[in-house]
């Protein structure tokens, strides 16, 4: 009879709990493994960096407008080495470090091994660094020959920095998180090595005396 | 009636770390993030764990430590943090997931075995020292959000935590390890 029937409890078997526990075990360690690239990138900045692919890896041939206006492109600087590296004028953290270190390490370097080296500081900010404010930025820093302060044409940043393993991030009261590493590009037109800029200046000093 | 009052502020607290200006507050820096935040949710599950007499199944008991471990290990990782801070869903899922991390855990740690509770103890508690090592003598930025005098201060404030914590498991291990009525 319905009427007489009692409320049942419905108990977990231990297998029905051993198989819980398992699928948990499958799934979130799968869920961490894709998260972190297979266990290998656990920042946002290493995870981009490894999505991009393993080094030596050709560079993506971007289109840039540099700080004089003239529209160029990546391969036009074959045949030199390129230490390219993302910024924006506004940053008051690690964009004037960063500059400043490339500054005394460029600055450092002889004749010789300057005629090599191109040094490539790609904004990230496309309203408000403007050809203008990049050429005032380059005059500020020394304004070397060797130095490119640019724009990507065509607003395409994003395309930029997923194919180069950069991660940029604006948030929304106009600070821009991203990646601050330095790619070295030889003059066949490859990454051949990507260089942490907290490192100190020494080390960029004798990683890029080992290339030039 | 005293204890659902309870209950009820206690359950309120995720949305009230999810209001905007207490959010700022605790996102302002990565100890207050990381560490203090977390702990208040962590605590804040444990305290409607006690508070509701919800049924327990001890064959269940292994799965949801499994599933809260998971959780805080997913939390730990830094992209995970930045990502709480780039977008409010990923923030509002650390809240409530640290939270509900905290209610599996005191439901049911209690019911695996003394010498199971004691090893997951020691082992998360040193993690957390590691963590807290590997968070303080790093030369570079691990999370994009905060700088990195605010990544070693909260290294340096992980260590003691994880070491009280150890003191902790160690002090209150003859205590766990002694068989209970119920033969665990």
């Amino acid at each position: 009879m319905p009427g007489n029937r009692q409320p049942t409890t419905i108990v977990p078997t231990r297998f029905a709990a051993l198989l819980v526990c398992l699928l948990l075990l499958g799934g979130g360690g799968g869920v961490v493994y894709a998260w972190t690239w297979g266990f290998s990138a656990f920042t946002s900045y290493s995870y981009a960096l490894s999505k991009a692919g393993p080094l030596p890896r050709l560079a993506p041939d971007i289109s840039f407008v540099d700080q004089f206006g003239h529209e160029r492109q990546l391969a036009s600087l074959r045949g030199r080495h390129v230490l390219l590296h993302v910024f924006y004028g506004s940053c008051l953290t690690i964009c004037p470090i960063v500059i400043e270190e490339l500054r005394e390490v460029y600055s450092g370097l002889s004749a010789a091994q300057r005629s090599k080296l191109v040094i490539m500081s790609i904004s990230v900010d496309a309203l408000r660094d403007t050809t203008e404010r990049l050429l005032d930025l380059w005059r500020e820093e020394g304004a070397f020959a060797g130095w490119i302060m640019a724009q990507p044409a065509d607003n395409s940043i994003d395309r930029v920095t997923k194919e180069f393993g950069i991660w940029v991030f604006t948030k929304s009261d106009g600070t821009i998180n991203h990646s601050a590493d330095l790619f070295l590009i030889d003059p066949t037109g490859r990454i051949v090595r990507v260089i942490s800029p907290q490192s100190n200046n020494d080390r960029l000093r004798s990683d890029l005396e080992k290339y030039l | 009636m005293k204890n659902i009052c309870k209950l009820l502020i206690v359950a309120l607290l995720p949305a009230l770390l999810l209001l905007p200006r207490v959010d700022a507050v605790f996102s302002a820096t990565m100890p207050r993030k990381a560490l203090a935040e977390s702990l208040l949710l962590l605590l804040g599950g444990c305290a409607v764990s006690r508070l509701c007499p919800w049924r327990r199944w001890a064959a269940l008991a292994p799965s949801a430590v499994v599933a809260a471990t998971l959780l805080l290990l997913f939390w730990m990782i830094p992209r995970s943090i930045d990502f709480t801070q780039s977008y409010s869903s990923a923030n509002a899922l650390f809240v409530i997931s640290l939270f509900g991390t905290g209610l599996l855990l005191s439901h049911y740690l209690p019911l695996l075995p003394g010498v199971a509770r004691v090893a997951y103890a020691l082992y998360f508690s040193s993690m957390i020292v590691a963590l807290g090592l590997l968070y303080a003598c790093q030369s570079t930025l691990l999370c994009s959000a905060y700088t990195l005098e605010d990544q070693h201060a909260f290294g340096w404030m992980l260590v003691p935590v994880g070491l009280l914590a150890y003191l902790f498991v160690l002090v209150s291990m003859p205590r766990w390890l002694v068989p209970s009525a119920n033969g665990r």
